[in-house]
């Protein structure tokens, strides 16, 4: 039977607009967003020995789809080969700051994170340990060199908004040890083999991302999809835009950065005896612990928030209960919010997004600097 | 991998559908099989191992079936493969919660939890897979005639993640001899491409309304029922979205798998309901679980105890939380209390539009549970359902006039099956428009997994 006409020119006009999108797919351009991140080695670090330099914008300039708000900046990214930010020489040394996006330095230069600057004030090489979310505990103890070559002081300074039960065991992640003891391979063949195909499986997404976020089409659609879906959908419902020194800032509702929750929601018990046994561990292989929080900007501009926000806000802030329950465990705690308030003008945070400016990781790292002086000087 | 993806649209389709034509027919079976593995790799490729050791047995344990002299042999094998296949299903799926319900009651750490993490359609494929042993040990179907044929059967990707359940005997035929016509290929690509529309247009849509709202802390009357509604229609053009797509690769390569959805929301009873809703776990359900267990033919009592059981296990299929297992209770009280009422259901009095919307809004209530991540969060929610004292915040006009364009489209449209193929130059320019603007509304803004790929 012959084909009918309709479905024929149906398969044409379908198998032409098919063409022109793959075309369209083919023509490159800049990655983007910040790319790197999408590059994930595990789900704890990114791709080892990786540099990688290109515009980027903030987060939430990117989920916002406000092209005023987003301010793109040339940066770079270099990971070493454990899949770390650090540059030459800080893959481990005698300080090692563990953390979340703020301590890898998100939307900033590799020059201007926080253990860079801790590095400077120091005058020694710091280790940045920045991993996904709050898993930075969890990689560091997997890690070998935490048992075999103990730093003298370990930094665990997570996002506020990350201060939640920390998870220590190895049940609930995939391949931290593979991640971290590469140097020293796995005895068991069985983790061995599923982990070399995990590793296929990493570049497999990872070339597929890297196709997607090049395309001519992708950019093309967002743009399109800028005007029509968020005329539809309204802004993100996280993202506010709040004025601090007379210009715009994105940041999230308080309630985002769970500044509303209260000790019940946020797991207080949990959370303080987690950061407690990862204290005795740490302190078990021979370092030195201190636990200093990187305020959200919730917490420094919480006055610059509409009225209607605030409402909502926890009190006590859930920060101030850990830090009293850590303390009264004899946990060393360094509060930066002191210091970043004084400082707080011009403004701490980048404009388009979650994580510290330059400006910020500077204050932090000098006031953890401060810190680290007083503990050795303790030790002493 | 998911279809509405780039890397699947242009790179992993054209190339498998391009070496499928290429090849004489003899080896399209081992290609799909091994471009069906690819396509799982992209997604799960740790768990690919678990996927093929499935296959191997179950092709083993069917020829086995077939061959056995005696019933108590074949009962011997149709045990073991049951057992494999629950087994397999069990571990990944429930080890978690049973070991974490048996930790908080205890109270205790002694009993460690087991937190592991879940295959990819690993609840589609054990339940094609074991069908397959269960038709050959009731006579329903003949054992494959090649591994590679079963694996093809059983791997197939555009129903591995998520399904329609296809019982072997669907697809025996087409293993062993199937032509793709211009015709076929063109009504398979226009099911595909309705099925991406409804996923990235309609669905996603859906979902960018609902999630904020199920983001509210202390939800208003207004807001609950605006979530519930849309979710209801979020998940139905997800799934139903999803089983196009699935049905319209199919035809593209000569399979036709069977409809899952038929206009669920247009169902009059609750029993109607779940003729019409995702249909293949259904039927697997009823023929593999009711029915043995005596189905309606022991007395109206045990008749009702049937359907709550068959219900719950339907519920607890969908996930390993006290949720879905409300869920199906929920349904399954429903389904028994309708049989129990028969002629006295003052429903059957009503004109059948009214009983359409009072369906409706009873399965709506019911997704509760499916979206909210624990039992106090769906208490929560039915709370303000109930509560039309307190209206809370404003629902801006969009989210209500969405809610009221879906309802027009799930109540009155044709849906995918119903509309007849017209291929006209109207209907292919709105298709082939529908494509062009799901491809860029799902570059554009990254879509959210199918809904079903969880389960």
């Amino acid at each position: 039977m012959a084909p009918s006409r309709g479905k024929t020119s149906f398969l044409w006009v379908l198998g032409i607009a098919w063409a022109v999108l793959f075309a369209l797919s083919w023509i490159s351009r800049s990655p983007f967003f910040r790319h790197w991140e999408l590059l994930r080695e595990g789900i704890v670090a990114f791709r080892p020995l990786t540099q990688l330099e290109m515009p980027a914008c903030g987060d939430l300039g990117r989920n916002s789809h406000i092209s005023e708000l987003q301010y793109w900046r040339r940066l770079r990214f270099t990971t070493d080969e454990l899949g770390f930010r650090n540059l030459e020489g800080a893959s481990w040394s005698r300080f090692v700051v563990v953390g979340d996006s703020f301590v890898v330095g998100s939307g900033i230069d590799d020059s201007e994170t926080i253990p860079v600057v801790l590095s400077r004030v120091l005058g020694e090489p710091v280790t940045n340990y920045g991993c996904v979310a709050g898993l930075g505990p969890l990689a560091y103890l997997a890690d070998t060199r935490s048992r075999e070559l103990p730093p003298g002081v370990v930094v665990w300074a997570p996002a506020y908004r990350v201060v939640e039960p920390v998870p220590l065991g190895t049940a609930s992640v995939k391949k931290p040890c593979e991640t971290t003891e590469r140097g020293a391979p796995s005895q068991n063949p069985f983790s061995r083999w599923i982990g070399s195909w995990g590793s296929v499986g990493e570049e497999i997404t990872a070339w597929k991302m890297l196709i997607e976020e090049r395309s001519t089409l992708t950019c093309l659609a967002r743009s399109m999809f800028h005007e029509v879906y968020w005329w539809f959908a309204g802004r993100p419902w996280e993202i506010r835009a709040i004025e601090v020194d007379g210009l715009p800032a994105l940041v999230l509702t308080l309630e985002a950065q769970g500044l509303s929750a209260g000790p019940e929601a946020r797991r207080l018990q949990e959370t303080v005896e987690g950061i407690e046994q990862f204290k005795r561990s740490v302190s078990a292989r021979g370092s030195r612990f201190v636990f200093a929080p990187i305020p959200d900007v919730g917490t420094i501009y919480e006055d610059h928030y509409p009225e209607s926000d605030r409402g909502g806000l926890a009190s006590p802030p859930f920060i101030e209960l850990v830090f009293r329950a850590l303390v009264s465990r004899g946990v060393a705690c360094v509060d930066l919010r002191p210091a970043l308030r004084e400082s707080r003008l011009p403004y701490l945070y980048l404009r388009d997004d979650t994580h510290l400016s330059p400006r910020g990781a500077e204050q932090v790292g000098r006031a953890l600097a401060g810190a680290v002086r007083t503990v050795l000087a303790s030790e002493r | 991998m998911l279809f509405y993806e780039y890397s699947f649209i242009f790179l992993f389709l054209p190339a498998t559908l391009t070496v499928h034509f290429l090849l004489p027919a003899s080896a399209r079976n081992g290609w799909l099989f091994l471009t069906s593995c690819v396509f799982y790799s992209a997604s799960s490729l740790a768990f690919l191992p678990i996927l093929l050791l499935s296959v191997a047995l179950d092709y083993l344990l069917g020829r086995s079936i077939h061959q056995a002299a005696s019933l108590r042999a074949r009962k011997a094998w149709l045990c073991a493969s049951v057992a494999l296949n629950l087994g397999l299903l069990g571990f990944f799926k429930y080890a978690g919660l049973i070991t974490r319900t048996l930790s908080d009651l205890t109270g205790s750490s002694v009993i460690p939890v087991l937190d592991v993490p879940l295959p990819v359609g690993i609840s589609f494929y054990t339940f094609q897979s074991m069908s397959y042993t269960i038709d050959i040990f009731r006579g329903q179907a003949s054992p494959a005639r090649s591994l590679v044929d079963f694996g093809a059967f059983v791997t197939l990707f555009p129903q591995l993640i998520a399904g329609p359940i296809v019982r072997y005997d669907q697809m025996d035929r087409e293993l062993r001899d199937r032509r793709v016509s211009v015709d076929g290929f063109a009504e398979g690509a226009r099911f595909f491409v309705l099925g991406l529309a409804k996923k990235i247009l309609l669905a996603d849509s859906a979902a960018a309304l609902a999630d904020p709202l199920f983001a509210l802390q202390e939800p208003g009357f207004c807001a609950a029922w605006a979530s519930v509604l849309l979710y209801s229609f979020q998940i139905y053009f997800d799934f139903s979205g999803y089983s196009d797509m699935a049905v319209g690769l199919g035809k593209m390569i000569g399979f036709e798998f069977p409809q899952n959805f038929n206009s669920p929301y247009k169902a009059t009873s609750f029993s109607d309901f779940w003729k019409r809703w995702h249909m293949t776990l259904s039927r697997w359900l009823r023929d593999n679980l009711y029915v043995p267990l005596g189905g309606n033919r022991q007395g109206p009592v045990r008749t009702q105890w049937n359907l709550l059981l068959t219900m719950l296990l339907g519920g607890l299929w969908h996930g390993a939380s006290w949720n879905y297992l409300v869920w199906g209770a929920y349904h399954g009280g429903l389904l028994a209390l309708e049989r129990a009422l028969g002629t006295r259901n003052v429903l059957l009095r009503l004109p059948c539009p009214a009983r359409a919307v009072i369906v409706f809004v009873c399965v709506s209530v019911g997704w509760v549970f499916f979206r909210c991540g624990d039992l106090a969060h769906s208490v929560v929610w039915l709370g303000a359902l109930l509560s039309p004292g307190t209206l809370g915040a404003s629902i801006s006009w969009n989210t209500w006039v969405t809610c009221i364009l879906l309802l027009g489209i799930v109540w009155l449209m044709k849906n995918s099956w119903e509309w007849k193929a017209r291929f006209g130059w109207p209907e292919n320019a709105l298709v082939t428009c529908g494509f062009i603007a799901s491809v860029v509304v799902a570059l554009g803004k990254g879509s959210s997994p199918f809904l079903y790929f969880q389960f």
